[in-house]
Order: C-alpha cells, then sequence, then structure tokens
C-alpha cells in the first residue's frame, strides 16, 4: 500500500495523516480540504474566538512547519465529489481523480440551515469572524435552538452586551441530551443572564428583520444564529456503494468497506462496548478514532475495536459543563454529588441497569476522573445510587 | 532584633527556589506555584536561609526586613 | 570570528571583538581567555556577533544580577536590534507566539505560572523517587554488559528523556518512539532534515496525546495543558509547543551536564573520591551547585535589548542597544567566587548563574538538579572503579551549540 487519500483537513484527517506517519507509514497521504485554511481547532470559535479574546492565529492544530514535515500532498480548497470504490479513486471539484489503497473519510458536518432570509451558522472561522463582527452592545441577537452551541453564542454574545432572545422548540432546553432536570438548570442560567428565553415554540422562517415563530409572534433582530444541529457531509458519497444513514456507517473498527474508514463527526460506528451504533461530534473523538483508523489501516488483518469513553465540555457563563459516556436514550438521571441550586455536581445517567454517563457541572478534575473511570468500566447502576462511598472506591 | 519577610507577589515567577532553601518559611500555591510565606517572622536560626532565598530570587520578589 | 577590529565613530573602542569567543582545546572547562580578561578590565563593552552588529557584552557577576532584574532590559525578540544567537534564531523568531521565553513581565508572568505546576518543587521533589530508579535501571543496564560504553548515550541521553516522559505522562509503549526521536532533535551529526522531520513526529505525537488527555485525563504535565486547552486559556497549538519546548529544553542540557560533570570529576579524583563520601543530601546538593558554577554549560550568553538608557559598569547601554550577559564569565569572576578555576564541591555557590538569573532563569532548574543529584550521588558509588576508557586528550567536545558538551564519553570500570 502506498497511496492513501484522506478526505477533511481537519482534526481527523491531520491526525489519522500524523499518524500513519509516525507508525511509520512513508508512501503517499494525501489530504483534501474544502477550507482554504491549514487545520485548525474548532471549539475556540463559540468561545475565545467569538468573544474577541483570540484572534485566527492561535487556531491553527500545528504550526505550518510542522505540517509540511509530515510530507503531506496536502489540497486544500478542494472539495471531493464522488468515490468510485471500485476503481478506488475520488473525483475532485478541481477535476481529479485521485488514486488509492485506503481511502479516510473525514469531511466532518455542515450546520442545518432554516428555510427563509440568510442566517448566521457557526461551524467554520468565516462563520466565527463574520458573527463576532455584528456582536456590539445593544445589538439584538436571535438564537435558534439552545443547544450547546446556541447556548455558548448567547452566553458570549450577552458578554458582549447584544440583547439576546434564544428560541427553542422543545420545552426544556437539551432536555433530549441531558434530561429535563439538567436541561432546566442549565437554561436557568440563561434567564439570570438577562436572555429572552422562548421554550415550547417553533420557528417558521428566519426573515431579514427577525424570527417568525410558530404562533406568529415576530422575535425583532438585527442578526439571527441558527444552531440546530448538522448534517453530516456525505452527499458526495451517493451512488458509491458505500453505507450511508445520518454519517458513513462502519463496523467496530471504523471500516466502512474494504479500504475505506471513516473517521471524526462523519463517522457512523458501533461502539462495541456501549453497544449502539454512534456518531459523535466531540473534538477529541475526532483525534481519538483519526488515530484508531491509522492503526487499523496499517494493521487491516489485526483491526481493534474503536472503544472510546466519549467526552465533550461547554462554556456557558460561569459554568464549566463537562460530559462522559454516553447520554442519549439514558433511562434515568441522578444527581450523586454536589448541589444543582449551587451549579456545582455530577448527574449519572442510567442507561439499562449500568452507568452509562456523566455530566458535570463545576467540578474538579479529580473527581471527574474517578467518574469517568467508572463510567469505562461499565459500573452497575446499583453501585452509583449506593450513596456516598458507593463508588468512591472505583 | 525581628525581622518579617515580605513577598511581592505580582512579581513572582513561581521558580520555587525559596521553598528549595528555606522549607520552613515558604511555599508553593498549588495551582500555580507562586510563593507562599508560611512564617512571616522566621527565627533566628532561620535567617541564614530565609537570607539566602532573598539572594537567589530569580524575579528578586523577597525581601527581609528589619522590625 | 575572533579580533576582529571595529571602530564605531559613536563609540570609539580600540578593540570590539568577536563573539562568542572559542574555547581553548587545552582547558575546555574555563570560559575563553579573551572573555575572562573583559570582566577584570571592561565588564560592560561592546563585541561583534554574527550579523555585524555589535551588542554589549556584560561579564561581572554583579553587573548581570542587577541587569537581569531591571525592567528596562526586554527578550521580546521581535524588537529591531535585539541581539539574536544565530540566522536561523532571528528568522523563526518573526513567526513564534508568545512564549516564556520571549515575553516580558506582565504578559511573561501569566505564562510562566500558566506552565510552571509541573516543575513546582513539590512536584519534583515527588519524582525522586521515580528519577532515581530510572538512574538504577540504567546503571543495571551498564553494568550487566563489559565497557567500555559511551556514557552520553547510556546514562546522560536517557535519563533526561525517560524523566521527562514520566513527567509529560508519555505512556510507557511510545518510550522508545519518544526516545528515539528526542535524542535525533538534540544531535550533533544528524541532518537540518531529520532533525525536522523528528522534532514534528515529536509535535504530532504530543497534539494527539494532548487531545487523548482531554478526554482520559491523567496525574501529568500533558493532562494539565489539556485542561489549559479546555478552559480556553491555551490554544492547542501553543499546549503542543509548549509541550515540546519542556521536552527539547530538558533533554541536552541535563545530558550535556551528566557527561561532562564526570569527566570533570574523573579528572579531579580528590573532588571525586569526596563526592562519593558524602553522606549528607546537603553536601551532594552543594557539589551538584559547584558543578553547575564551574561548568556553566550555557555559554553563548543570554540575550536582551534595551528598552532605555541604562548606565552601568561605567558605560551606559542605549536604548534599542543589544544586550548579551555571558554566564560563565559570571560564574569566573573572582569577585564572587574566589579561585573559580579551582573546582571545589564544598563551596557555597548556590547563588551562581548558570540556570541565568531574573524572571526568565530556566524554569526546569530544580528538576535539573534533583536529575543531577541523584546521578551524581549514585553513579560513582555503584561503579566505583569507573574511569576513562581514552586518554582524556581523545575526548570529543562538541561547543557549536547554545550549550557545550561532548559528542561521546567513552567509560569502562
Amino acid at each position: 500500500m502506498n497511496r492513501v487519500v484522506v478526505v477533511g483537513a481537519s482534526a481527523a484527517g491531520l491526525t489519522t495523516a500524523e499518524a500513519l506517519r509516525r507508525e511509520g507509514y512513508a508512501g503517499g497521504i494525501t489530504v483534501v480540504g474544502a477550507e482554504v485554511h491549514l487545520p485548525y481547532d474548532r471549539p475556540p470559535l463559540s468561545k475565545q474566538i467569538l468573544s474577541g479574546e483570540w484572534e485566527p492565529d492561535r487556531l491553527p492544530l500545528r504550526p505550518a512547519a510542522d505540517v509540511d514535515a509530515l510530507g503531506l500532498d496536502l489540497r486544500l480548497g478542494v472539495t471531493a465529489t464522488g468515490v468510485d470504490t471500485a476503481a478506488r479513486t475520488v473525483a475532485t471539484d478541481t477535476g481529479e481523480q485521485l488514486a488509492y489503497d485506503a481511502l479516510v473519510v473525514a469531511t466532518g458536518v455542515r450546520p442545518r440551515r432554516l428555510p427563509g432570509a440568510t442566517a448566521h451558522v457557526l461551524r467554520t472561522q468565516q462563520d466565527a469572524l463574520a458573527l463576532r463582527e455584528r456582536l456590539r452592545p445593544g445589538r439584538r441577537l436571535a438564537v435558534v435552538g439552545a443547544g450547546f452551541l446556541g447556548a455558548e453564542v448567547t452566553a458570549v454574545a450577552r458578554g458582549l452586551g447584544c440583547e439576546v432572545t434564544l428560541i427553542e422548540p422543545a420545552s426544556v432546553p437539551l432536555a433530549h441530551a441531558v434530561g429535563a432536570v439538567v436541561g432546566e438548570v442549565l437554561s436557568r442560567a440563561h434567564v439570570e443572564h438577562g436572555v429572552d428565553l422562548r421554550t415550547g415554540v417553533g420557528v417558521v422562517a428566519v426573515h431579514p428583520e427577525g424570527v417568525e415563530l410558530a404562533d406568529s409572534t415576530m422575535v425583532e433582530a438585527d442578526d439571527v444564529l441558527t444552531a440546530i444541529g448538522s448534517v453530516p457531509n456525505t452527499e458526495w458519497l451517493e451512488g458509491s456503494g458505500l453505507p450511508v444513514a445520518d454519517g458513513l456507517v462502519c463496523d467496530a473498527t471504523c471500516r466502512a468497506a474494504p479500504g475505506v474508514y471513516g473517521a471524526g463527526d462523519v463517522a457512523r460506528w458501533d461502539h462495541p462496548s456501549f453497544g449502539v451504533s454512534m456518531r459523535i461530534e466531540h473534538r477529541t473523538n475526532a483525534s481519538e478514532q483519526g488515530l484508531a483508523v491509522a492503526r487499523n489501516l496499517l494493521s487491516p488483518d489485526a483491526p481493534r475495536p474503536f472503544a472510546p469513553v466519549p467526552y465533550f465540555w461547554s462554556d456557558q457563563y460561569e459554568m464549566k459543563v463537562q460530559a462522559y459516556g454516553y447520554l442519549r436514550g439514558h433511562d434515568a438521571v441522578e444527581i450523586v454529588e454536589g448541589d444543582l441550586a449551587e451549579r456545582r455536581f455530577v448527574a449519572a445517567y442510567r442507561t439499562a441497569d449500568r452507568l452509562a454517563g456523566v455530566l458535570t457541572v463545576g467540578m474538579p478534575p479529580r473527581v471527574l476522573r474517578t467518574w469517568r473511570n467508572a463510567v469505562a468500566g461499565g459500573a452497575p447502576w446499583r453501585d452509583v445510587v449506593a450513596g456516598p462511598g458507593g463508588l468512591a472506591v472505583v | 532584633m525581628t525581622f518579617h519577610v515580605e513577598l511581592d507577589e505580582p512579581r513572582c515567577v513561581a521558580s520555587g527556589q525559596c521553598a528549595v532553601v528555606a522549607p520552613d518559611v515558604f511555599d508553593q500555591r498549588d495551582d500555580d506555584g507562586v510563593a507562599v510565606i508560611l512564617d512571616e517572622s522566621p527565627a533566628d536560626d532561620l535567617l541564614d536561609d530565609v537570607r539566602e532565598a532573598v539572594a537567589i530570587c530569580p524575579a528578586a520578589a523577597l525581601r527581609l526586613v528589619e522590625g | 570570528m575572533t579580533d576582529t577590529v571595529l571602530t564605531d565613530a559613536a563609540h570609539p573602542m580600540p578593540h570590539i571583538t568577536g563573539y562568542p569567543a572559542a574555547r581553548d582545546a587545552r582547558c575546555p572547562f574555563n570560559p575563553p581567555a579573551e572573555v575572562r580578561t573583559k570582566t577584570s578590565e571592561r565588564p560592560v563593552t561592546k563585541v561583534q556577533i554574527w550579523d555585524g552588529s555589535t551588542p554589549w557584552l556584560v561579564t561581572r557577576y554583579a553587573d548581570q544580577h542587577a541587569l537581569l532584574t531591571d525592567p528596562r532590559l526586554s527578550i521580546d525578540e521581535t524588537l529591531p536590534g535585539f541581539p539574536h544567537m544565530t540566522r536561523g534564531r532571528s528568522e523563526t523568531a518573526k513567526h513564534t507566539p508568545p512564549l516564556i521565553t520571549n515575553t516580558d513581565a506582565p504578559e511573561h508572568t501569566r505564562l510562566r505560572r500558566m506552565v510552571n505546576m509541573p516543575f513546582s518543587v513539590k512536584r519534583v521533589e515527588a519524582l525522586r523517587r521515580s528519577i532515581q530508579k530510572i538512574v538504577d535501571d540504567l546503571i543495571d543496564t551498564m553494568l550487566a554488559g563489559n565497557g567500555p560504553v559511551d556514557l552520553v548515550k547510556a546514562l546522560g541521553l536517557p535519563v533526561p528523556t525517560l524523566v521527562i516522559s514520566e513527567l509529560l505522562g508519555v505512556p510507557y509503549d511510545d518510550h522508545e518512539f519518544f526516545q528515539r526521536n528526542s535524542n535525533v532533535t538534540v544531535s550533533h551529526t544528524a541532518t537540518e532534515e531529520e532533525v525536522a522531520a523528528a522534532s514534528g513526529a515529536l509535535a504530532g505525537y504530543l497534539g494527539e496525546l494532548i487531545d487523548r488527555k482531554m478526554a482520559e485525563p491523567e496525574d501529568d504535565v500533558l493532562s494539565e495543558l489539556a485542561a489549559k486547552v479546555t478552559a480556553g486559556e491555551m490554544a492547542r497549538m501553543e499546549a503542543v509547543i509548549m509541550g515540546v519546548a519542556i521536552l527539547i529544553a530538558g533533554h541536552e542540557t541535563s545530558a550535556n551536564m551528566i557527561s561532562l560533570g564526570t569527566l570533570v570529576l574523573l579528572q579531579n579524583p580528590d573532588q571525586l573520591d569526596a563526592l562519593r563520601g558524602a553522606e549528607s543530601p546537603k553536601a551532594v546538593a552543594a557539589a551538584v551547585e559547584e558543578l553547575l558554577r564551574y561548568l556553566t554549560i550555557v555559554h553563548t550568553g543570554v540575550r536582551r535589548i534595551a528598552l532605555e538608557d541604562i548606565a552601568i559598569g561605567g558605560e551606559v547601554i542605549k536604548a534599542g542597544d543589544g544586550v548579551i550577559l555571558d554566564l560563565s564569565a559570571a560564574n569566573w569572576d573572582p569577585e564572587e567566587f574566589a579561585e573559580p578555576d579551582r573546582l571545589d564541591l564544598t563551596r557555597s555557590a548556590r547563588h551562581h548563574h548558570a540556570f541565568g538569573y531574573g524572571a526568565h532563569q530556566c524554569l526546569g532548574q530544580t528538576l535539573a538538579r534533583v536529575e543531577l543529584q541523584v546521578v551524581y550521588s549514585t553513579l560513582y558509588r555503584r561503579i566505583p572503579t569507573l574511569r576513562l576508557a581514552v586518554p582524556p586528550d581523545e575526548i570529543e567536545f562538541a561547543f557549536e551549540g547554545v550549550a557545550y558538551g561532548l559528542r561521546s564519553l567513552p567509560v569502562t570500570w
């Protein structure tokens, strides 16, 4: 094997390329990236970049010289348009056919949009800078969608002195993801910070003057951000025969077909210890999965299942939210440490009879580590609810 | 004659050398290593160590003053 | 390079010599004679460096002590007139992000406090046991074979890398990769491409490790850097650069001190005997300080630029002038250290400038001290018959770097 093509030049794609080199692979690596920038870090976009604390020069994942040292055939500003798995070629919008022995699909996701006038979205550097340009004291911002991204942007915009209306069709923001109790606590922070929070109301359309809600009221705004989730970038795989269903469908070793692997936000795979098909849009997962793909790609006869403990963090106002495990589809939530009212707590999530995940706010690293180990070890739920000391020994 | 130790905290670069040479008088904060004075008026038998700590402090952030 | 004579109309000075000056191969541990002469005759004087510019050279201990805590001197290497070490450094300085090595207070204070915890005295002391085990294991390996061995490869280089692996939190499985590549980055024989490839591979590796430790924190430095990335206190790239800097900065210098210290002790058998018999940790610690002073391996001067006029040593350093502070000269200043040519492990030398002085004093000094204390108190006791395997004049020095050292040190027992 001497031709690897990686489509996607963000965290997952770059990590895959780096890990291939480190594992001693000396053949060609072509990395195709739709954005013109060298690989950069996305979590700061909705945090330090949007707030103006950082300039974009702090975003690159690696200094340019280090990327050079990898000896990549780096095609930035180029979009993959199709793949022929029989001929093993990737077509690009520059009209090229890139031949591969192994293909890594790491094309990420793009923001879902609403019908109507153009609203801001937040995925790329340009998106963040365009929105930041507009966030001035007194400006009115409407944020559609009170998920983690919408909540972070709301918090930053309030910090910059904007008037913010946060619109969420569900009656409790984030309830589907973290449960109603925790969702309620997180959303209360918005109200306390002077956000006009509208829950339980759908959005009909975005107009130049604001957002039209399903109850036919109009939220007037100078700018609108839609943060209503994302769509995996898999259109270019259509007709390739590769399995696509809300992401590229991979097995437990992140392999979608012979010689084809998926990594990062776009990849769906069977998580061996949680026993579900997952697709995770978390920053650290992109790196971990890139690493796993590089290893498995180089050892196709002895592939290892990819079994991470998913992790994400989110900064909202003075709160640092961190979560381990797989919270979606949980059966029950219990506050096992701290105090909801003080916004210092650990919430444990039960799926069937095991601890599936934890979400923490304002807890010190030592506490987090203990809980992470409990999730990683698949701790039985009865140990979790055994009360103080029940898990202290984990 | 009594002496006491003063720390100009904003200057401290947390090199911790005071805590090496006079561990009974100085410590370092856990989160960022900034010096902490444990004993503001050290006993006479500690003064030599304290003088050395003052002399080697790379940020010139420590002072031993009389009174 | 040496003995270039220039005349400068504004500052007529008879002898502007080239800097750095070459050491005398016959007494390689001594700072060059022409630099030592300046300490006594012209402690603040102009020298000419690689780009033809003529910054000030400060060689007296007391002057350095004053200047290195003087806020009128800046380490901002992007300022025009900064006396860069090499052409390469002057090029990279333009693109280097703010680091503890190129910023002044208050930015420097903020950055330094951010990266300081791993080097706190408590944290380093907690590593002492692991460091002892690392040294013991390496000596076991030496003794399991037959001499001669190259002490640079057998002990000098591996001790600091293994210690740094431990500190950073590099998984044991990756030690071989880590050691191989970091040795290339400090090698005196590798090509520029090899060094670039190795440091690129290390940076990539550390970046991935930081990403992993964001999700799976442990009790180590990379986990702390990762936590700073998720806290938004550091950009991810800055954390990687810091990780690489910790690795490289602590590697070559400690390695050089281990091998040079052994060489100088073997040439001073009475001092070696005293060290071998030293009972108290204080005596060992004092010996380390004296070896640090005597060897002062960072021998090409630390560099600064004046922000305002500064009167010192009978001269006026003008705003915008470059300033070079030769640490070895200060550590051999007879006004501060009596009989500086004499290695005296019992002298009180702890205030030396081997780690520099001022806010930019070596971040890893506590770690370096513990490493050296462990090595010097272990090696010569475990191998009392340790001796050079070649005549002393065949030992090859490497003088060309920022820190001088040995290419190899063949020893037997």
